[in-house]
């Protein structure tokens, strides 16, 4: 019997229902991605500090065990909401959905998923983003799109984190951006450091612009 | 290591497809995974031996996994063929302004299965014997 169906069909189907629900509300939502440690939750503290009066935002942070990152993101006066999920590695549209109402209400403009530390089984799972959004860190190796093409391929921006530390090891950030472009010629690059605050400010103009298109898209539509 | 919950995905799809078609086993399921995929067919076969086992649906079954190549479609050139290594790049004329064709899936090819027959040893309803089966594609 020919199937030909997307083994994670279910999990599109709900991730399409996200994806209306955030169009219609003219929410922009993107999807952190990355390696363990490569600084995920320490752009959020510093992003989270700089759009506060300017943005309505909301943060699902996933992780395998404990509430601590969501300890760290809570005094930016953001509703922020740990996901535990006790050992699978990745996100999907369902653990989301199940703990939107925490975090979305009414007036929501931003939503940021932070995933599980992961470069490989996130990139599968649709959460209904606007866009991925892929972190490599300098203390990483500047290959690593090419191991792992996957969600280079299918990230719409690259944030380059611990710049600071270039220099340091041998990260190569042109190289880096060059095996990334190699899969995915569009995507958009950051290059930032939270310890010296480079690059922050055009990675939080492009959260806010992502916003802004999203709700002129739904005023487009009739929608508030 | 997300195997185990795509194999999970897999099954239940499996089983549904199963039922309808009135199917007493399942014999194959094949499934197409792309080069970009981030998936690895070993870890797949393993995690579809360790989820399998004690379901009779699929006992004896086997999984096969068609791994796709990248390829690409260069309007440039016109070209369509494999991509150079680690990119999405014309391997003709190294434009990387492509259109990725192939090696992105990750789906559920088909299912054969194995059509119950009934207690007098009537061919099912495939019309087969299950000592003789014929795939289903």
């Amino acid at each position: 019997m020919a199937i030909g169906q997307r083994i994670l069909s279910r999990n599109d189907e709900l991730a399409a229902g996200l994806r209306r629900r955030w169009q219609e509300q003219g929410v922009f939502c993107v999807n952190l991605i990355s390696s363990p440690g490569s600084g995920k939750t320490t752009l959020l503290e510093e992003t989270l500090r700089r759009l506060q009066g300017r943005v309505r935002a909301a943060v699902l942070v996933g992780d395998v065990q404990t509430e601590n990152d969501a300890r760290r993101l809570q005094p930016y006066g953001f509703p922020v909401r740990q996901i535990v999920t006790g050992g699978t590695c990745h996100l999907d549209a369902a653990m989301v959905e199940r703990h939107l109402a925490a975090v979305a209400g009414p007036d929501l403009e931003l939503l940021i998923i932070e995933n599980v530390g992961n470069l490989v089984c996130p990139s599968s799972y649709d959460l209904g983003e606007d866009a991925k959004v892929v972190l490599l860190s300098t203390v990483e190796g500047d290959d690593k799109p090419q191991k792992y093409p996957g969600i280079f391929r299918r990230a719409q921006a690259l944030v380059i984190t611990k710049a600071d530390l270039l220099g340091c090891t041998d990260f190569d950030p042109d190289r880096a951006v060059a095996h990334a472009r190699a899969l995915n010629p569009e995507i958009r690059v950051f290059r930032t450091s939270c310890k010296t605050g480079e690059g922050l400010a055009e990675w939080c103009a492009w959260l806010e612009a992502g916003v802004r298109a999203k709700q002129a898209q739904a005023r487009g539509r009739g929608n508030p | 290591m997300h195997e185990v919950s795509l194999v999970m995905a897999v099954l239940e799809t499996a089983a549904a497809a199963a039922r309808r078609a009135g199917a007493a086993r399942i014999r194959k399921v094949r499934l197409r995974v792309g080069e970009l995929a981030g998936v690895d067919p070993d870890a797949l076969r393993f995690a579809y031996d360790a989820l399998t086992g004690d379901q009779p649906l699929f006992a004896g079954s086997d999984l096969e996994v068609e791994w796709v190549p990248v390829r690409v479609q260069c309007p440039g050139c016109g070209a369509e063929g494999p991509a150079l290594p680690y990119s999405v790049a014309c391997s003709r004329c190294g434009s990387l302004g492509t259109r990725v064709v192939a090696g992105e899936e990750l789906e559920i090819a088909d299912v054969e299965v194995e059509r119950g027959g009934d207690p007098d040893g009537e061919p099912g309803e495939g019309g087969h014997r299950p000592e003789d089966p014929l795939p289903e594609r």
